[in-house]
C-alpha cells in the first residue's frame, strides 16, 4: 500500500513537472520499474554496468584499458595511470564527478589506478570536447545512481577480490531510500604487495618487483533530500593512499613513496519550477594533499592545494527545445610549498534542439571565461546529428553527425609555480576541432548492435611540454595536430526473442514506466553471445615549434600509440559466463623525434563467471569470478622500464541483497 | 535492404583500411657505420633523459661529421643505461658512469664492448683513474667518495665528506681535489691518493663548489646552485699552498657549468645555461686566467630558445664541438665550429649529449 502511495506521489510530481507533454498512460495501469540504462551515443561511450560489474574489485584503468579507445599511460603495476584520449595529454582530459572537474589542481591529473570501479554506477567516456564537457581531449564522467524516489528500499552489497600478485580488496555498499531521503554509502579498501617475477631486459636476468606495496581507502557518500520540487544533495568522497614506488627495471634501488589524500565535497540544490524550468546551483570543495618522499636522494616534497568550483544555472525546456544558461566561478589555491591563488569566472549559454520526431539534433554552446592570471578567447561548439533513416528507408538505424568546437586548458598550479622550474609566463593551450561520424544502432528480436565510427581533426596551439634533465621547466613550445579514426562495436545475440518495445515503455525523468502486464514478465535478458570491440588509429604530431632545429616536426607524440585494437567476445549460458579479452597496442615512441620507442604488445585475458540467485521474494545475488590475466605470459612494458606482470590469476566475489 | 546495408559496411571497412594504411607503425632508423677515414674520431656521451634509460654513446668523424648514435647498442645488444654522467678513458678501457643505473660500465676502447661493470655504486657521478689498480668515484646524494679496485671491480673503501654530493675530481701530483656540490657546503677536499684519506679541507667562502680545472699550479673552481638560491662564483686557488687567490661573483641568475681550460693553461672556458632559452647568460664563454672580471658576453651565444649542455675543444685543430640537448626529449643538435667560432657542421646526436671525448 505504501509503495502504491509513493508511486502515486512520484507520478503526480512527474506529471506536474512534465507539463505540456501528452501521456496516454493512466495511473492504474502502470508500474515503475527501474531507471533508464544509459546508452552510448555518437562519440560518447557509456561503459555498461555489466562490464563495470566484471571489474568491480579493480581500478578504473583496467576497464578503460580494455573497453574503450583511450590509451592508459601506466607507470607500472600499482603505480600511477594517466589517460590519453585521441592523442591528448592527461591534463587535457577532464574527469567529472557530480559535474565538477576533480583533476588535482596542482598537477592537473587524475590517477586512474586509484579510482576503484565499485565506487561508481556508471562511467562515460566522451571522446573529444563536447558542448557539455570542458576538456580539450575529452572527458571521463563518473556517475552514481540518482535516487529512486518512488519506493523506499534498502540495498546492500559486499565484494572482495584477490590477485595472485598478493593483492586484495574489499568493498561495502549500503543504499537506503525513504520518501524524502536517499543515501548511498560506499567503502573500498585495497591492499597490495604487487609482487611478481620477470625477466629484466636491462640488467639481463630474472628479477622481482620490489618496493611496490599499496594501501588505499575510499569512502564515498551521496545524500539526497527532496521536498516537493526542491532537491538538495551533498556528495562527499574521501581518499587516502600510501604507496611505494618500485624501481624501474634499469634502476638498482628505490625507496620512494607517495602519500595521497583527497577530500572532495559537492553541495547542490535544484528546483524544478513550473513551465519545465529547472534552476540549479552547486558549490564544491576539493582538498588534495600529496607527499613524495625519496629518502635516498632528497627530502620529502609535500604539496597541498584546494579548489572551490561553483555555478548557478537555469535550464528551460520548451517542447523540443532546451535552453541552458550558467555562470561559473572557480578558485584554486596552492598552500604548500608556497601560497598562490588562481581565480576565474565564466558564463555559458547553450541551446539544444532534439525533436521527438524528426531527423535533426542540434546542440550549440558559447563559453567565456576570464580570470586573474589568464586571458582566453571565448570557446564555442556546434554539434549536429542527422538520422539517415528519415530519408533513406534502407538506412534504418544509421545516423551521421558533425561537430566543430574550440576549447582550451589553463596551466596548472604546478606548471606555473613548481620550484624549481615552474614558468609563470605560460599561456593556455587552445584547440580548434572538427569531427564527423556515423552510428548504427538497431534492436532486432534476437540481436542488438550499436556501432559508432568517427574521424576527427584537432589543432592545439601553445601545447605545454616539460623540458629538462636535472631541472624540468614547462614551455608553450608546440603546435600539435591530432587526427584519426576510431570506432567501437557493441553487440549482443539472444537465444530468445527480445520483446518488442511498446507504447507502454515510457520514461519520465529517466524512470521507466511499463504496463503491469509487462512488469510481471521476467525482465532478465542475458545474451548468449556478446561482443565489445574498439579500434583507434591516432596520428598526433608536432607541426610547429619555437625550438630551432626541432626534430619532432611531423613526428608522433611520445606515448601515443598509432594503433590500438581491443576485442572482447563473451558467451553466457544459463548462469555461467566466459569472457575473453584481447588487446593490441602498437609502437609507442618515448622521445619526441621518434628516435626511441617501445615495441608493440598483445595481451589476452579470460574470465569465468558464475551467478547465483538465492530466494525469490527478496532475491540475493551471489556472483563469483575467476580470471586469468595475460594468459600467454607476454612480457611487455607500458612505460620505459616498467615491466608489467606476466600471467596471474584473480578471484572476485560479490554479494548483493535484496 | 540487407544487401545495401552490407555494401555500406564494406564501404566503411574500405575507408578504415585507407586510413590505416597511411603510416607504417614500425620505425626504420638509419644504420650508419663510422670509420675514422682521414679524420679523427670523437666519442660523444649522451646523458639521456632521467628515468628513460636512453643514454648512449655516439661516434663521430671529426672532419666529415658523419655520426652513429647507436654504437653501444650495436656492439652489445642492450642499452647503455640511465643518466650517463661521465666518460673517461683510463689505460685501455673506457669507463662510463651511469648515475641512475647505479654502476660504471667498463668498455673495450677498440669496439665499445662491455668487459666489466663496477656495481653497488649509489648514484655515481664522476670517475677518476688513480693508477693501474685504483680509481675514485664520486656520488650524487652521498657524502663520500668510493675507492674502487680496478682489477676486481669492487669497492674497497669509502672516503667520507662533510656533505652529500661529492662532485668533480681533479688530480694534482699525488693528490685529488674533490668538490662537494651541496648548497650548505663551502668545501673542497684534498685527498692523498697514497693512503686514500683527506689531507686538507679547503673552505672556499662560497657554497656549492662543483666544476674544477687545473691550470698550471692554479685550481679554478665553479661554485653555486642558482636554482636552489645559491649564487654562482668562480674561485681561484693556489694549489701549492691551498690558499684562495681570487673570487669572482656571477650575476644571480647566471648558471655556469663545465669549467675547462686550454692546453696552455691560459684560457678558461665554461658554459652558461639559461633553461628558458633566453639570451641572457646563455652560451659558451671564455676568459683569460689573468682576467680580473668575468666576461659579460658569450663567445658563442646559444641560439634563442636553446641552451648548450656540453662542449669540447679539439686538441689538434681547436675546433669547438657544442651540443644543444633540446630539452632531453629528442636528439641533441651537435655543432662543429671552427676555432674562431664559425659554424661548420650541424648534426643530430643522441639524447642529451653531455661530453665530447677526442680519441688520440
Amino acid at each position: 500500500m505504501t509503495v502504491r502511495i509513493l508511486v502515486l506521489l512520484v507520478l503526480m510530481g512527474a506529471a506536474f513537472i512534465a507539463q505540456g507533454q501528452v501521456k496516454n498512460d493512466t495511473l492504474k495501469s502502470v508500474t515503475i520499474l527501474a531507471q533508464r540504462e544509459p546508452q552510448s551515443n555518437d562519440a560518447v561511450q557509456v561503459v555498461s554496468s555489466e562490464i563495470l560489474n566484471r571489474y568491480a574489485q579493480q581500478g578504473l584503468q583496467q576497464v578503460l584499458e580494455q573497453h574503450s579507445n583511450v590509451f592508459i599511460k601506466n607507470y607500472g603495476v600499482s603505480n600511477m595511470s594517466t589517460i590519453s584520449i585521441r592523442g591528448s595529454s592527461a591534463a587535457q582530459t577532464a574527469v567529472l564527478w557530480q559535474g565538477i572537474n576533480i583533476n588535482n589542481a596542482t598537477t592537473g591529473l587524475s590517477d586512474f589506478s586509484l579510482l576503484p570501479v565499485s565506487l561508481f554506477n556508471q562511467v562515460e567516456v566522451a571522446y573529444g570536447s563536447r558542448p557539455n564537457n570542458p576538456g580539450i581531449g575529452g572527458a571521463l564522467v563518473l556517475e552514481n545512481k540518482r535516487p529512486d524516489w518512488f519506493r523506499p528500499k534498502a540495498q546492500y552489497q559486499i565484494g572482495s577480490g584477490w590477485e595472485s600478485l598478493q593483492n586484495g580488496s574489499i568493498s561495502l555498499g549500503i543504499t537506503r531510500s525513504f520518501a524524502n531521503f536517499y543515501n548511498q554509502f560506499r567503502v573500498v579498501h585495497t591492499r597490495g604487495e604487487n609482487r611478481f617475477g620477470f625477466y629484466n631486459p636491462y640488467l639481463p636476468g630474472r628479477d622481482t618487483l620490489e618496493h611496490s606495496r599499496l594501501r588505499s581507502t575510499h569512502i564515498l557518500n551521496n545524500f539526497f533530500f527532496t521536498v516537493g520540487r526542491h532537491e538538495l544533495a551533498w556528495h562527499t568522497w574521501w581518499q587516502n593512499t600510501q604507496r611505494e614506488i618500485p624501481p624501474a627495471a634499469f634502476e638498482q634501488q628505490s625507496d620512494a613513496t607517495e602519500s595521497i589524500q583527497s577530500f572532495r565535497n559537492v553541495l547542490s540544490y535544484q528546483i524544478k519550477a513550473p513551465f519545465q524550468t529547472t534552476y540549479r546551483t552547486k558549490i564544491g570543495f576539493i582538498y588534495d594533499a600529496y607527499r613524495y618522499s625519496y629518502p635516498l636522494i632528497t627530502d620529502s616534497r609535500p604539496t597541498q592545494s584546494w579548489q572551490v568550483p561553483a555555478d548557478i544555472s537555469i535550464e528551460k525546456k520548451a517542447d523540443d527545445h532546451r535552453f541552458f544558461g550558467q555562470a561559473t566561478w572557480t578558485l584554486q589555491g596552492l598552500i604548500v610549498p608556497r601560497q598562490e591563488q588562481l581565480s576565474r569566472a565564466g558564463i555559458n549559454g547553450s541551446y539544444h534542439y532534439a525533436p521527438q520526431k524528426g531527423p535533426w539534433e542540434i546542440h550549440a554552446k558559447l563559453h567565456y571565461e576570464f580570470g586573474n592570471w589568464f586571458k582566453v578567447k571565448p570557446a564555442a561548439s556546434l554539434f549536429v546529428d542527422y538520422s539517415l533513416s528519415e530519408r533513406l528507408a534502407f538506412l534504418k538505424g544509421w545516423s551521421v553527425y558533425g561537430s566543430a568546437y574550440t576549447a582550451y586548458r589553463l596551466p596548472t598550479l604546478n606548471e606555473l609555480f613548481y620550484q624549481p622550474g615552474g614558468n609563470i609566463d605560460l599561456k593556455p593551450e587552445q584547440s580548434r576541432n572538427t569531427e564527423a561520424g556515423l552510428q548504427y544502432k538497431n534492436n532486432k528480436p534476437r540481436w542488438k548492435v550499436n556501432t559508432a565510427w568517427s574521424t576527427y581533426y584537432r589543432w592545439v596551439d601553445n601545447w605545454i611540454v616539460w623540458f629538462g634533465s636535472s631541472i624540468f621547466t614547462p614551455q608553450n613550445v608546440l603546435q600539435v595536430n591530432s587526427r584519426g579514426l576510431e570506432g567501437r562495436i557493441e553487440a549482443q545475440w539472444y537465444t530468445r526473442k527480445l520483446p518488442r518495445k511498446t507504447q507502454d515503455d515510457i520514461y519520465i525523468d529517466e524512470v521507466q514506466i511499463v504496463s503491469k502486464s509487462a512488469a510481471s514478465k521476467p525482465t532478465e535478458r542475458i545474451p548468449l553471445l556478446t561482443l565489445d570491440a574498439h579500434y583507434a588509429y591516432t596520428l598526433s604530431t608536432t607541426e610547429a615549434s619555437d625550438i630551432p632545429n626541432n626534430y619532432s616536426i611531423g613526428k608522433q607524440l611520445p606515448y601515443v600509440p598509432r594503433y590500438q585494437v581491443k576485442i572482447n567476445p563473451g558467451v553466457e549460458y544459463r548462469r555461467w559466463g566466459l569472457h575473453y579479452q584481447f588487446q593490441y597496442t602498437g609502437y609507442r615512441f618515448t622521445t619526441t623525434d621518434e628516435s626511441n620507442w617501445l615495441n608493440p604488445f598483445t595481451v589476452s585475458s579470460m574470465h569465468l563467471r558464475h551467478r547465483l540467485q538465492i530466494g525469490k521474494t527478496k532475491p540475493q545475488q551471489l556472483e563469483g569470478q575467476l580470471g586469468c590475466m595475460n594468459i600467454f605470459n607476454q612480457q611487455y612494458e607500458s612505460m620505459v622500464g616498467r615491466v608489467m606482470p606476466g600471467r596471474y590469476f584473480n578471484v572476485q566475489l560479490q554479494w548483493r541483497w535484496p | 535492404m540487407f544487401q545495401k546495408q552490407l555494401n555500406l559496411i564494406v564501404l566503411i571497412l574500405l575507408i578504415i583500411n585507407f586510413f590505416t594504411a597511411c603510416v607504417k607503425d614500425k620505425p626504420n632508423p638509419p644504420n650508419i657505420n663510422i670509420t675514422s677515414g682521414n679524420g679523427s674520431l670523437v666519442y660523444v656521451l649522451n646523458e639521456g633523459a632521467m628515468g628513460m634509460n636512453n643514454s648512449g654513446i655516439s661516434v663521430m668523424n671529426a672532419d666529415s661529421a658523419l655520426i652513429n648514435n647507436k654504437v653501444f647498442e650495436q656492439s652489445n645488444g642492450f642499452s647503455l643505461g640511465d643518466v650517463a654522467n661521465d666518460f673517461q678513458q683510463y689505460q685501455n678501457r673506457f669507463y662510463v658512469v651511469l648515475n641512475n643505473s647505479g654502476f660504471v660500465r667498463v668498455l673495450d676502447t677498440a669496439n665499445v664492448k662491455e668487459v666489466g661493470r663496477i656495481n653497488g655504486l649509489s648514484f655515481p657521478r664522476r670517475f677518476l683513474g688513480i693508477n693501474a689498480n685504483k680509481a675514485y668515484v664520486s656520488h650524487l646524494y652521498r657524502p663520500y667518495i668510493s675507492v674502487v679496485d680496478l682489477s676486481t671491480q669492487q669497492i674497497i673503501k669509502t672516503i667520507p665528506s662533510n656533505y652529500p654530493n661529492t662532485e668533480d675530481m681533479v688530480a694534482y701530483k699525488q693528490y685529488v681535489y674533490v668538490s662537494n656540490w651541496d648548497t650548505a657546503s663551502p668545501y673542497l677536499y684534498k685527498i692523498n691518493t697514497l693512503n686514500d684519506s683527506v689531507e686538507a679541507t679547503i673552505n672556499l667562502q662560497v657554497r656549492a663548489p662543483h666544476s674544477m680545472v687545473m691550470a698550471g699550479e692554479q685550481l679554478w673552481v665553479l661554485a653555486g646552485n642558482p636554482y636552489k638560491g645559491t649564487p654562482s662564483h668562480l674561485v681561484c686557488i693556489d694549489a701549492k699552498a691551498d690558499t684562495l687567490l681570487k673570487t669572482m661573483a656571477f650575476p644571480a641568475q647566471a648558471d655556469p657549468i663545465r669549467l675547462t681550460c686550454n692546453k696552455a693553461g691560459d684560457t678558461l672556458y665554461f658554459l652558461m645555461v639559461n633553461y628558458n632559452g633566453g639570451s641572457n647568460w646563455n652560451g659558451l664563454y671564455k676568459m683569460p686566467t689573468t682576467a680580473q672580471q668575468l666576461p659579460t658576453l658569450a663567445w658563442i651565444p646559444a641560439p634563442t630558445g636553446t641552451y648548450y649542455w656540453a662542449y669540447g675543444i679539439h686538441p689538434s685543430n681547436g675546433r669547438v664541438f657544442l651540443s644543444d640537448p633540446k630539452g632531453f626529449t629528442q636528439q641533441s643538435t651537435l655543432e662543429i665550429r671552427s676555432a674562431q667560432g664559425q659554424l661548420l657542421h650541424q648534426v643530430r646526436g643522441g639524447i642529451g649529449a653531455n661530453h665530447f671525448y677526442f680519441k688520440p
